[in-house]
């Protein structure tokens, strides 16, 4: 890869979450999705490029 | 298709079987008259040796018997045939295409994922700058990105990646090097996939949630270390219909390596200086 690799075109986001991470302890499977979070915070910072 | 299976089941010989069958079965229809003699006697026509010639005076014990030799004799003759048949067959189709298999790219492309990760590990060593790190971390990041693109087999525009791990406070931080087009959504869905225990978790319709109706996101996969929270990739694709078992197959056995990369205390936390100077 000989592309050049600038830092500004990194994004990131914060999800406020309410209740713990549940541990991560199967993986025999994929798991379909069980229930859909409706309500999420999330605040989002993107450096725009050339901004 | 049901019969396709069944064809690949019984192969080649199967259906040479099938095709001796039928000819003979048409063979029966067509001259109902003294069958039996029939095909004795063209059977003896082809071998020339004056032992196989059918006779006509000598007795019946000794023309069935002469029959069921030549019976034999045209069994191996087909045997010989069948395994002439599969060794050709065998030869187009597993040597010729290992010179231009897909198989064969996708080794190598593992062996250049690898080289890219060797790259950021040998950077810790060699306390390069910050700078430094940071875009062999970006560089690998691209080549993962890369390799799920080539196992979905889709284009840029149609898959979308956010790398994720725990803030403060049960936070979740994510981190992209390509804002997402439905970021909401994607928190949405794994701020979800978050509360259950798998380390894989996938959702095929998107689009059957009420909440992401009108997402342009169709089907999600995420994987993410055993035990706590360390590090999580998130995997969005644009169009309906791609996730099928073969590539989820190799989604598995490639993820199966990048579950431990969490683990890895230097890695993680240049994923979260990615975070920072994102901000």
């Amino acid at each position: 890869m000989t592309r050049t690799v600038k830092s500004n075109t990194i994004g990131s986001s914060t999800i406020k979450r309410n209740g713990a991470i549940v541990k991560g302890t199967k993986g025999s499977r994929i798991a379909p999705l069980s229930n859909l979070k409706g309500n999420v915070s999330i605040s989002a910072n993107r450096k725009k490029q050339n901004a | 298709m049901a019969w396709k299976e069944k064809f690949k089941q019984f192969g080649l010989p199967g259906f040479i079987l099938f095709l001796i069958i039928s000819l003979f079965s048409f063979y029966l229809i067509t001259n109902d008259s003294e069958l039996m003699k029939d095909l004795h006697l063209k059977m003896s026509k082809f071998i020339t040796a004056d032992f196989f010639k059918y006779r006509e005076q000598a007795s019946p014990l000794l023309q069935a018997l002469h029959f069921v030799l030549l019976i034999l004799i045209y069994g191996l003759f087909l045997v010989g045939f069948v395994s002439a048949v599969l060794m050709v067959k065998n030869v187009i189709m597993k040597t010729t295409p290992s010179i231009i298999s897909p198989k064969f790219d996708e080794y190598e492309s593992y062996l250049e994922l690898e080289d890219k990760l060797g790259d950021v590990l040998t950077a810790f060593d060699q306390q390069s700058s910050l700078r430094a790190i940071d875009e062999k971390v970006t560089i690998f990041m691209m080549s993962s990105h890369a390799e799920i693109k080539r196992i979905f087999d889709l284009p840029e525009s149609q898959i979308e990646f956010v790398w994720y791990f725990q803030g403060k406070n049960n936070d979740i931080e994510l981190v992209y090097l390509k804002t997402p087009k439905d970021i909401e959504g994607a928190a949405k869905l794994i701020n979800s996939a978050l509360d259950m225990p798998y380390v894989r978790v996938q959702e095929t319709a998107v689009n059957s949630r009420m909440e992401l109706r009108e997402s342009p996101i169709k089907q999600f996969i995420t994987v993410r270390n055993y035990g706590n929270l360390k590090l999580g990739l998130a995997v969005f694709i644009l169009k309906e219909n791609i996730i099928t078992k073969e590539n989820l197959k190799e989604f598995i056995y490639y993820t199966s390596k990048m579950i431990l990369l969490g683990t890895n205390n230097r890695l993680l936390r240049h994923f979260k200086r990615k975070k920072n100077t994102g901000n």
